[in-house]
């Protein structure tokens, strides 16, 4: 049967490869393209027509006028164009929030509205992106068409008939079961590793140069494609982020949907590139040593540190298409979420302003307490509690573990107070450093997330924010929130003061219509670290996305310098422990940095433990010093938070960690291999 | 290090010594003990020995692959590791270390770039090289798919690619079928008259008897013998004569002369066996006349043309001569084929000895054809002829 199968692609291998298989290709081509092409292009050219007339009856729309249109939308949650009518019930629950407080509705609603009330007429087939932008459907056929033109002539025909009829078969399949989702996801899929081939060519391409350790690079290059490592680790980015992106609960919002999404697709991304790196680097090196093929390289005109450069340039070159392909599907998969409908004209404005901008923030500013207020308060303590006190004068209680203890207790509850904002109470927070955005004209918001009343996340609560500073003084806002939710408060520069402050104070209350006046809310706020943070937007979610993809880069860059330098000194799977331990470990920083911070050794528990715990604590205190810069440069929260990646953590980025990193740990790869006998003995004895 | 250097010395080891160690530094086997050779430009030079015997590591050595324990060693008058020496350098190590997911095509390009060589240059050469080579019809096959002979042939094609002053062979014929170990040898007596210089290691006799000028033979790594072919092979105590076949009576005659006029006794005399060399080949040329069909490697083709000095031609020499390094590079006087050979055949004819520098075959009549190996040089008594033909000597 394989024997059939492999003859049977052979005789099409011969036939496909001839002019006229190729030419009758390209027509097929064509003519598909045409047939498809045809009805996109129609009907979204239809549909825009159909929202221009949405929006002309919804051009003089006033609650106020008592426009008849205006009414229409309040009682049944529609528009009529013609003799077709546009919407339903579920426009009418949020009729009132279409109207500002004059009862017009606002230009950019109109906008929003259109678009929702066109929702219904948009065949299940149509992808609701190309019914935004018509201009795409010309712009990806024409992608399509060279693609798939470029595989005709380039020989790859069979292969791309052969996997894009498997992919077919199942998506028809799928489709037959009525599972669209699936379908979707094995078809985005397929286009994904299409995509990620495309990276790879590209990555040879750039190599092309004539020279020893360019040479070498594209060898590997090579090497990762044709051994599977590459599309062996491409394929899981392929399905997941794609498969992340499909997988939208019904009626999650995109505000939730979105930065979920952007989370773990780049996390997924980015470690599958970085154990790519790990795995294929030291491979590479390790197994050619073995192997000897690098023999036949050192005698040629390149030393062993062009060789070992060569090796590194080519793993990163792959790891980049890696990276730069998980950053397109990110940012296509980001696109496809943006375009589904959102819950609510909040939920579209939210991540339109949070999540798909690029931002910095400023958090409040809390005291601590002066070293001479702590320490008497660590001496009131000792001195109040008898047993404590006894137990130092004794010896039982070592006296400095003691007060260090009481002092990040008092420490912490001195701060707690200051987060803490009890029922009917309020709390002013300070926001320093906002003179400069202020002067650059750009928006700001006050980002919040806070917590209280056991966290429960089907509880929501009322607060009220009221800005002290600027012209802001009197100025307040009642909002709902739920507890470990985050929300986003529009804020207008003109609250900042001339110093560049912000004061807001929050109340934990509500306010009685009725009575008009504030009411106490039933539940203490908690003010954690990241509860609070006033935001300004600094660059674009595409900025932003490609920031985060530099970053990634750089940290690629040192672990494929560190895998290539230690596949050339070690054999295979001692260079992977070690490169995978100290990514590992990197990577867990922050949590080593937590454990060192609460970990002391016990001087009571004998000489030679305590000095083991010493050691180790000198360990990990050093770990923890070299490599914390690696985990502090993670965008994948930054990314999911809308938080901007700025030019100088940039900077730090690619001359700390891809320079000065990277740099040293080749010099070391250079230094060991330099002066290596890449030959073994080989006779007897 | 050599003070002064020698053009016409290619590769010098003074008291060349290589201790290998365990980790824990203690002395595991002494590969090379103190050997000094000299290898000249234009000489085909052997190294000669058993399994273990230090051939491989004294050319590891060479390359740089290692690095010695005492003594010097100089390559063109430099130190083996100097990166600049490495582009006069061609290398054929012991078994094809090849990647296994390139095709032949690939190989050579990527061997060839690391030379710096220019596009066009390197797909003449490749093209030339897999033909002459026999791998034309297995060109964008991967290697690992390969038999052991027919990575062979790949790794001789990628030692050339860059048209090398110094060839390193370790091992050549090994793997390949006697097609392929005569082609190998013919193409080392083209590169020799080419003024090549070629360092040969095999524990194949035959190869280095064919086709070496000098050899060393090595045990233990120690040189235990050292000088030209003839003046290692010479048996000064056996005369061969050849004749045509003669009857009985002949037969008798010549041993009842030999009896009388120089007092010893013919110890054997039969008819001459072909080469089971010879009868193979002859076998495959038939085959091939007749077209039979195979799904090895190929008849291999002519020397390339660029080997043979002919790729100084046409728009690939001026991009060569446009970007490649400039490495001072000695002139190589190209052995004059026809008049040496004349010269030679002259010599014989008058002295009855062949003349020894000489001593590699002249160019077949049609190179795509195999040749046949020359014959061990020997001595001859010409006196026993003289007397044999009823003569008085020579004059």
């Amino acid at each position: 049967m394989t024997a059939l199968v492999a003859r049977l692609h052979r005789w099409l291998g011969e036939r496909m490869a001839t002019r006229a298989a190729r030419i009758l290709a390209t027509l097929a081509i064509l003519i598909s393209l045409g047939l498809v092409t045809w009805p996109l292009l129609n009907t979204a050219f239809s549909l825009q027509t159909q929202r221009a007339g949405i929006l002309k009856s919804l051009e003089k729309c006033s609650a106020k006028d008592r426009d008849p249109a205006a009414i229409q939308i309040m009682q049944r949650g529609t528009v009529t164009v013609g003799d077709r009518e546009y919407g339903g019930a579920r426009v009418v629950g949020r009729a009132v929030d279409l109207f500002d407080d004059a009862g017009v509705m606002p230009a950019d609603v109109k906008q929003e509205l259109s678009w929702r009330l066109l929702g219904d007429q948009v065949p299940l087939w149509m992808p609701y992106v190309l019914v935004r932008s018509p201009v795409l459907v010309i712009a990806l056929m024409l992608a399509t068409g060279i693609g798939a033109l470029a595989v005709v002539w380039i020989g790859l025909l069979l292969p791309a008939l052969e996997v894009g009829g498997a992919v077919a078969a199942g998506a028809a399949f799928c489709w037959w079961m009525g599972w669209p989702i699936a379908t979707q996801w094995l078809i985005s899929s397929a286009l994904s590793l299409l995509l990620f081939a495309f990276l790879w060519n590209g990555a040879r391409a750039l190599l092309g140069f004539r020279s020893g350790s360019m040479a070498v690079a594209s060898n590997t290059a090579l090497e990762g494609v044709r051994t599977l490592a590459l599309p062996g680790f491409a394929l899981p980015i392929a399905m997941i982020v794609p498969f992340l992106a499909l997988s939208r609960e019904r009626g999650e919002a995109l505000l939730q949907a979105i930065p979920g999404f952007l989370d773990w697709g780049h996390t997924a991304s980015y470690t599958m590139a970085a154990l790519f790196v790990i795995v294929f680097g030291c491979a590479s090196t390790a197994f050619e040593i073995r192997d000897r093929q690098v023999w036949s390289v050192v005698t040629k005109p390149i030393s062993h540190g062009g060789w070992l450069l060569g090796k590194w340039i080519g793993t990163l070159a792959l790891g980049l298409s890696l990276v730069v392909g998980g950053g397109l599907l990110l940012a296509a998969g980001t696109s496809y979420l943006a375009s589904q409908k959102p819950t609510d004209e909040r939920d579209a404005r939210d991540v339109r302003d949070t999540v798909l901008v690029g931002r910095v923030g400023f958090r409040p500013e809390f005291e601590t307490l002066p070293p001479e207020r702590l320490r008497e308060i660590i001496d009131q303590t000792i001195e109040g509690d008898s047993v404590l006190k006894a137990d130092i004068a004794n010896g039982t209680a070592d006296d400095a573990q003691s007060r260090r203890s009481i002092a990040v207790a008092k420490q912490r509850e001195f701060l707690d107070q200051q987060r803490r904002i009890g029922p009917g109470e309020s709390r002013e927070f300070v926001f320093h450093g906002l003179a400069g955005i202020v002067a650059q004209k750009r928006g700001i918001s006050l980002r919040y997330k806070l917590h209280g009343g056991g966290d429960d996340e089907h509880q929501k609560f009322p607060a009220m924010f009221q800005y002290t500073t600027g012209g802001g003084a009197g100025m307040w806002e009642l909002r709902e929130w739920t507890p470990g939710e985050a929300y986003t408060l529009d804020i207008d520069p003109k609250f900042v003061d001339e110093q560049g402050d912000l004061k807001v104070r929050i109340f934990s209350a509500g306010w009685d219509e009725e009575k008009k006046t504030p009411v106490a809310s039933t539940v203490t706020i908690f003010v954690q670290d990241d509860s609070l943070e006033v935001m300004a937007n600094e660059s674009t979610f595409t900025g932003n996305l490609v920031s985060a993809i530099v970053v990634d880069v750089c940290k690629l860059a040192f672990l494929a310098a560190l895998a290539v330098a230690a596949g050339s000194l070690l054999s295979f799977p001692i260079a992977v422990l070690l490169t995978f331990g100290v990514f590992s470990m990197a990577t867990l920083t922050p949590f080593l940095a937590t454990s060192i911070k609460y970990y002391s050794p016990d001087e009571k528990s004998g000489i030679i433990i305590w000095a083991f715990q010493v050691v180790v604590l000198a360990i990990a205190r050093t770990v923890e010093f070299l490599l914390r810069g690696f985990a502090a440069r993670s965008p994948s929260d930054s990314l999911a938070q809308g938080r901007a990646i700025t030019w100088s953590t940039l900077f730090d980025t690619v001359v700390g960690i891809g320079l000065g990193w990277t740099g040293g740990v080749l010099l070391i790869g250079w230094l060991g291999i330099r002066r290596k006998e890449i030959a073994v003995y080989s006779g007897q004895g | 290090m050599a003070t002064a250097v020698n053009n016409d010395i290619v590769v010098e080891a003074v008291g060349l010594t290589k201790v290998f160690s365990d980790f824990w530094l203690r002395q595991k086997a002494v590969a090379v003990d103190g050997i000094s050779f000299e290898i000249r430009r234009d000489e085909i030079f052997g190294l000669l020995g058993p399994n273990g015997s230090g051939k491989s590591t004294t050319i590891k050595m060479i390359l740089g692959l290692l690095h010695r324990s005492k003594g010097n060693l100089t390559v063109f008058g430099k130190d083996p590791t100097d990166v600049a020496v490495k582009r006069r350098i061609g290398y054929l190590p012991e078994e094809s270390y090849m990647y296994r997911f390139l095709t032949p095509v690939e190989t050579l390009d990527f061997y060839g770039k690391l030379f710096g060589l220019p596009r066009a240059i390197r797909r003449s050469r490749i093209d030339e090289l897999l033909e002459m080579v026999g791998m034309t019809h297995a060109a964008n096959r991967p290697v690992g798919e390969f038999s052991k002979g027919m990575a062979r042939r790949l790794g001789i094609a990628q030692a050339l690619i860059n048209d090398p002053d110094l060839l390193i062979l370790d091992e050549p014929t090994s793997g390949l079928d006697p097609l392929g170990s005569r082609q190998v040898k013919d193409l080392l007596l083209d590169l020799g008259r080419r003024g090549k210089t070629i360092l040969l290691s095999s524990h194949q006799l035959d190869d280095v008897q064919d086709v070496c000028d000098r050899m060393v033979i090595l045990y233990g790594g120690k040189i235990r013998s050292e000088g030209t072919v003839d003046e290692l092979l010479e048996d000064s105590g056996r005369t061969v004569i050849t004749t045509p076949r003669l009857d009985a009576a002949t037969v008798t005659t010549i041993e009842r002369i030999i009896r009388e006029t120089a007092h010893v006794e013919v110890e054997r005399v039969a008819a001459p066996r072909q080469r089971l060399e010879d009868l193979f080949l002859q076998i495959v040329e038939r085959a091939r006349n007749d077209r039979a069909s195979t799904s090895g490697a190929g008849a291999g083709g002519p020397t390339a043309a660029f080997l043979r000095g002919e790729e100084n031609a046409g728009s690939g020499l001026i991009a060569e001569l446009e970007t490649m390094p400039q490495v001072a590079k000695p002139v190589a006087p190209v052995a004059a084929t026809t008049p040496a050979a004349d010269a030679a055949v002259l010599t014989e004819l008058v002295t009855g000895k062949p003349s020894a520098p000489v001593g590699k075959v002249a160019p077949a009549a049609n190179p795509s054809q195999p040749t046949k190996a020359p014959a061990p040089p020997q001595d001859v008594d010409r006196s026993v002829i003289d007397d044999l033909l009823g003569g008085g000597g020579n004059p």
